[in-house]
């Protein structure tokens, strides 16, 4: 579905509003109040009773790392990712960088995993089903290797991806998604290629291309069958498949902060205070 | 359409899905009765949490005065007032600019970018496109666990009533602040809201926040969400992927040219 | 490149910060715009701000970076901005407001191709 570019007359009046741009705009309000609260339509209700049940908090079956065989497999052996040997030299270059310097994982800098990452870490996920949307929430919690919150979203009320000027790399990509029977059959495209696949330092490009065919395998087990084509970076498609299991009802979800500690803004103002006064001004 | 005829045209419909598929009758009957705030919704007014602060001359939220929001005792109100200077002299950072850290509660409700109402039976998310925030609100019935650790969010369990979102938040930390003026409060205060679709276009969020260590009395606060045309994108935010205001040793924030270089004396 | 430098006393603006900053807008003068005319040397479309790195010539030919400051990738988007709309060597009217300091930065105000449309504009703050 093709972005607007037409918007409507009560969105920029919100908008002047929004950016404080002075009494008059602020004044303006839409001309005519909205309509009544539309009923939630039956074909709504209808299509998302036929969703299958991904409620709850789940757990990942396989370690942190997306692909156990790229890991633990020496170097010239390593079949996977089937990566050029270019690309193959980048990934054993930033191995041994991060082995050096473990900072130079953007995690510590709290940026966004991005989409694989955010598919491989230790944690909570939960799998959010709408008719129109999906949404997977994951992340590790308080402590020395907390990610903070991470969030993919994927569209699945018809849109195509995006595409052209409208596309532009983003941690998460831009995916977009439809039903067969109970299985979700995603597209991303847009992956940006800083973020890093896993704690390996594994890499993409942003050519990079990913499938993926989402579905209960067992009542309580979740399956993401990834398909990734990357025609810079892969010489084959390669494919990885990662489970999640339901833990019981009622787990609490607790994400925190990135970095992990807390910043009091009223004890920055008084160590402000106590420098000037220190300063004799 | 009112009440009684939502309920029945959502009666036609589980009668008719009961008809056609027998097993899908109860999550049909959980979807039906849930009011549909999908899309994308943008919040009304400024950052500034509560708009009658920044109007209720000559109190007004950046200065001291007759401002009888936020209703702070004594204590809170002179410490307000010092986190006040301290956002006009530059020496009191956002907490934000020091990327990883969450709005938390209530600051989520009160950011710019888009947001997402997204509601499942037993579970409700909202989401902030700003900073990629997002809390969760328990409907299934649960309680506040007993030993809470204070996050950025609190944990949020909720109630339907109708087509009214019912919300408490406990477990907040103290050290957020609520908005660009300095409003902080205790990790004391309990968040209660009532959020509603209330017309096609608006999602309303009444907030009460009490606090017995900071305020005297409940601070009630509404904010409002505007749905966004359709095919509207949340896009990913990431504080760290350019940040050019840092904070520095002394709790100025500054400008840092293309190469990383402060802009500044 | 001929540059116009104008310091114009604008009129005071309503709210001092914008609305929208992740950060306090104290560093910029809100009382005063400056108008560059200038050379796109790059265009950061990121969070939490996008930035314009603009080179922008003197009377006498000394060429400045200027660092200007605008709205994040979401806010821009929708716009009608895209990462596209700046390429380097686009030739650019920015009005902004300048930092206090008087160093070569500033908070965009408006966007103006060399065609004379807008491309970033209206409050942008």
């Amino acid at each position: 579905m093709q972005t607007r570019r037409h918007v409507r007359v009560s969105t920029f009046a919100a908008l002047g509003l929004f950016f404080g741009a002075g009494a008059a705009l602020a004044a303006a309000q839409p001309a005519a109040p909205a309509g009544p609260v539309p009923p939630q339509s039956p074909a709504r209700i209808q299509a998302a009773a036929a969703l299958p049940d991904w409620s709850g908090v789940w757990a990942p079956n396989q370690a942190d790392v997306f692909d156990a065989k790229t890991a633990t497999v020496p170097a010239d052996a390593r079949a996977r990712p089937p990566y050029t040997p270019e690309w193959e030299a980048k990934y054993v270059a930033t191995m041994a960088k991060l082995k050096a310097d473990p900072k130079t994982d953007p995690l510590q800098e709290c940026y966004p995993l991005g989409l694989l990452r955010m598919m491989s870490v230790t944690g909570h996920y939960e799998f959010s089903v709408t008719p129109e949307q999906v949404w997977i929430f994951s992340g590790t919690p308080a402590g020395p290797k907390s990610t903070g919150a991470q969030t993919r979203r994927i569209y699945t009320d018809g849109r195509e991806n995006l595409k052209g000027d409208d596309l532009f790399p983003q941690y998460t990509g831009n995916s977009v998604g439809r039903w067969e029977g109970d299985t979700l059959v995603v597209t991303t495209v847009g992956l940006n290629d800083t973020s890093f696949i896993d704690r390996t330092g594994a890499q993409l490009s942003g050519d990079a291309v990913v499938r993926e065919r989402i579905r209960l395998v067992r009542p309580d087990t979740l399956e993401d069958q990834f398909t990734i084509e990357d025609k810079s970076a892969l010489t084959a498609p390669w494919v990885v498949t990662r489970t999640w299991r339901r833990l019981p009802k009622g787990t609490p979800v607790v994400d925190d902060s990135c970095l992990g500690k807390r910043v009091n803004p009223a004890a920055l103002v008084d160590a402000a205070a106590a420098a000037k006064a220190g300063k004799g001004r | 359409m009112d009440m009684s005829g939502r309920l029945a045209a959502a009666a036609l419909a589980l009668l008719a899905l009961a008809l056609a598929q027998p097993a899908a009758a109860a999550p049909a009957a959980a979807w039906a009765a849930l009011p549909d705030w999908s899309g994308v919704w943008q919040m009304q007014g400024s950052t500034v949490f509560d708009e009658s602060t920044r109007n209720d001359a000559p109190g007004r939220a950046g200065s001291a005065g007759v401002r009888e929001r936020p209703p702070y005792n004594a204590r809170w109100e002179e410490r307000y007032l010092k986190n006040i200077q301290g956002v006009t002299d530059g020496t009191l950072p956002d907490p934000l600019t020091y990327c990883g850290i969450p709005a938390g509660m209530p600051r989520m409700l009160n950011q710019p970018d888009g947001y997402e109402f997204i509601v499942t039976p037993g579970e409700v998310w909202q989401t902030t496109e700003n900073a990629g925030g997002v809390r969760r609100i328990f409907t299934d019935g649960r309680g506040h666990p007993a030993n809470l650790t204070p996050t950025y969010n609190g944990h949020s369990i909720g109630r339907w009533e109708g087509d009214t979102l019912v919300v408490e938040t406990v477990g907040m930390v103290a050290d957020s602040i609520i908005d660009r003026t300095g409003v902080q409060l205790s990790d004391k205060r309990k968040v209660v809201e009532r959020i509603r679709r209330i017309d096609a276009d608006t999602i309303e969020d009444q907030l009460t926040i009490t606090d017995p260590e900071a305020l005297t009395g409940p601070w009630r606060v509404t904010k409002r969400f505007k749905k966004q045309p359709a095919g509207t994108y949340i896009f990913d935010y990431a504080c760290a992927e350019n940040n050019r205001n840092p904070v520095d040793e002394n709790g100025r924030t500054i400008t840092l040219d293309a190469e990383g270089k402060p802009l500044h004396d | 490149m001929k540059t116009r430098l104008l310091l114009a006393a604008a009129i005071g603006l309503a709210s001092a910060a914008p609305a929208w900053a992740h950060h306090s807008a104290a560093m910029f003068d809100s009382t005063k715009q400056v108008t560059l005319e200038g050379t796109v040397k790059d265009f950061q479309f990121t969070n939490p701000h996008s930035w314009i790195q603009l080179n922008v010539a003197d009377a006498s030919g000394k060429v400045t970076e200027w660092s200007l400051e605008t709205g994040g990738t979401s806010s821009l988007y929708k716009r009608g901005v895209r990462a596209s709309s700046l390429k380097p060597g686009d030739k650019i009217t920015v009005v902004a407001n300048p930092l206090k300091n008087g160093n070569p930065g500033g908070n965009v105000r408006t966007v103006t191709g060399a065609d004379g449309k807008r491309i970033i504009g209206g409050g942008e703050g």
